[in-house]
């Protein structure tokens, strides 16, 4: 974790990245591609908000949907309910209230371990959902808030209403969620959580409140969570239950574990997640089946672990290895 | 003078099992303490209620005076105790170097640096030394996970030292190693400071005597007797708690 990656590597990514979006903004793709583009980069942006969790302290919590509808729900209850139409003051609320909830339930879920902390995690998410059906005045249960304006994008002029301005602001919200991890990642506090996901007994032993460093990292990551989720009700001017529903949840677990490895990762395996279920959804009826089947598929292949091994295979060893004795 | 670590009628209960009953023990500053004893008879049970992962049903625990009963492992740690585990346990998904670093940045106050990167805090250097001085020097760069068992457990011994704390237990340092090896971690803890109070245990009653002044024999929970390492007394008691050990168990496989 010391290893300090040179801005090189960093910057070409950044300028191959703004190059598609400014290729995919500017000529050729569609008004649809380019808001599957908007639904993809959104999803990414989840996909990314819980690698923090569980790539470097090791957290596999299933509460993702649950900071992500929340996000959603927090700014439709703004515009719906007070009018109130600044996509800041909206991003803003959305963190806060995720953030909140994540202590709240980061306080509970964080004595336990293991698969307590998903049955926990997963049961939070299923009674925040509970509360999105059944509090008709506030959520519109079922139904979820229809007719969310867009919000106005002051002091910039407009509205986030054109596909290119939805594109534009949330590639920028995911570049920003990945400048976050990289900077826990690289950071004091993220080399203690990695500490800790190793061994948590030694680094207690040496004087590190365990807890309170997995509490900081799972606040984040649900703030960081609440983003996308405002972003996706807004791009949609609607948000339902199905936003907190325990798959989306697990659909984020997906990314991360297909992106696992890398930084970027979960990422683009958030965005290929996104575009191959809006490819599927067009061609057939029983697109559910067939992702389901995808995935299943997928998590026995264990990409990390195949990409482990071609690297093994063609790269040449590290030296610490050969000294091993 | 007050001793540095003060436990007093410690009882532990685990799953309705009585596993410690009304211990008490008391190091002094700079004392070097071997604890002896048969496999079962309580002592991983009472570094663990020592170093606040146990809370004991009864007693009190006191850190350098300080009544620390309550306190958690992490805050008795900063307050000058440090540990090694019998099963070795490092971050095993990083260099040696780094897992140094993470000890050293232990004792560090509390940041606003937190934020930025572990590598700005200047701790490279003293890790770098404290490696050199334990030997460890030329694996800086290596895994964990590429090193022996033997310098794992050396390892674990520069992690506990680096906050130098004023008392360290050491909970089987040497189990598993070859004869070098064994002997390379008693020339590691002989070098340790003199100020700093040792409390460690081992089975090998010549490895426990080579490194300690008093032996403490604890079998079933309790602690049968503490005396000088060249007491005879303390040699037969040693024997007694063995060797009382295996009849007993031989009569229960018996019986069983
Ligand atoms: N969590 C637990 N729940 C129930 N019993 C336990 C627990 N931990 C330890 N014990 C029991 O407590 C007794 C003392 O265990 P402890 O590990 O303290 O012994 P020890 O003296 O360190 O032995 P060894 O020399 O084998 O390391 C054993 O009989 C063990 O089975
Ligand atoms: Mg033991």
């Amino acid at each position: 974790m010391l290893r300090r990656h040179g801005p090189g590597r960093a910057l070409v990514i950044g300028l191959a990245l703004a190059g598609v979006a400014v290729v995919l903004i500017r000529n050729g793709s569609s008004t649809y591609s380019l808001s599957v583009w908007s639904l993809a980069v959104v999803g990414a942006g989840l996909g990314m908000s819980l690698s923090l969790l569980v790539t470097y302290a090791g957290l596999p919590s299933l509460a993702q949907a649950a900071f992500y509808g929340t996000g959603g729900y927090a700014v439709g209850i703004l515009a719906v309910k007070q009018g109130q139409d600044n996509l800041w003051l909206g991003l803003l609320l959305a963190a806060a209230v995720s953030g909140v909830l994540a202590l709240v339930l980061g306080l509970v879920s964080l004595r336990t371990r293991g698969i307590y902390f998903q049955i926990i995690t997963l049961s939070f998410t299923a009674m925040i959902w509970g509360l999105a059906v059944k509090w008709r005045e506030l959520t519109g249960g079922d139904d979820g808030l229809v007719g969310i304006l867009s919000p106005s994008i002051a002091p910039f002029k407009g509205y986030l209403v054109t596909p290119q301005t939805v594109f534009t602001v949330s590639a920028l919200s995911l570049i920003l969620i990945c400048l976050v991890v990289r900077m826990v990642r690289n950071s004091a506090f993220g080399h203690v959580l990695v500490g800790i996901r190793d061994s948590e007994s030694r680094m207690a032993a040496l004087g590190y409140r365990t807890t309170a460093y997995r509490l900081g990292a799972f606040v984040i990551s649900g703030v960081l969570a609440a983003i996308p989720g405002a972003l996706l009700t807004y791009q949609l001017q609607f948000v339902s239950p199905a936003q907190l529903n325990f798959v989306v949840s697990i659909q984020a677990l997906l990314m991360v574990v297909i992106g696992a490895g890398t930084l970027l990762g979960p990422a683009v395996a958030g965005i290929g997640v996104i575009w191959l279920q809006e490819i599927l959804q067009r061609h057939t009826d029983h697109w559910l089946l067939v992702l389901g089947v995808i995935y299943i598929i997928v998590a026995m292949v264990n990409p990390p672990m195949l990409a482990q091994r071609l690297r093994q295979r063609w790269v040449v060893r590290e030296p610490a290895m050969e000294s091993a004795r | 003078m007050r001793p540095v670590l003060e436990a007093t009628d410690i009882s532990v209960k685990l799953g309705g099992v009585q596993i410690l009953s009304h211990l008490s023990i008391q190091i002094e500053r700079g004392e070097r303490r071997a604890i002896v004893g048969p496999n079962g008879a309580g002592k991983t049970t009472m570094f663990n209620v020592l170093t606040g992962v146990l809370r004991p049903q009864e007693g009190r625990v006191a850190l350098l005076g300080r009544d620390v009963t309550r306190w958690d492992v992490s805050r008795r740690a900063n307050c000058g105790m440090g540990r090694t585990f019998q099963i070795t346990n490092l971050m095993h998904s990083m260099t040696v170097e780094e897992n140094v670093v993470l000890a050293l940045a232990a004792s560090l106050p509390v940041r606003r640096d937190l934020f930025r990167p572990l590598a700005s805090r200047g701790l490279d250097r003293p890790a770098s030394e404290l490696l050199d001085r334990w030997g460890l020097g030329d694996r800086r760069h290596a895994p964990v996970h590429a090193l022996s068992y033997g310098e794992r457990r050396e390892l674990e011994l520069v992690l506990a030292v680096a906050g130098e704390p004023a008392v360290l237990l050491l909970d089987e340092p040497a189990a598993g190693l070859s004869p070098t090896e064994t002997a390379r971690v008693c020339e590691l803890v002989e070098r340790l400071p003199r100020e700093t109070s040792i409390v460690l245990i081992e089975h090998d009653l010549d490895m426990a005597l080579a490194l300690s002044d008093t032996v403490t024999v604890m079998s079933e929970g309790s602690i049968r007797g503490t005396g000088s390492a060249d007491d005879p007394a303390i040699s037969a008691l040693v024997e007694d708690v063995y060797i009382g050990g295996t009849a007993e168990q031989e009569d229960a496989d018996v019986a069983g």
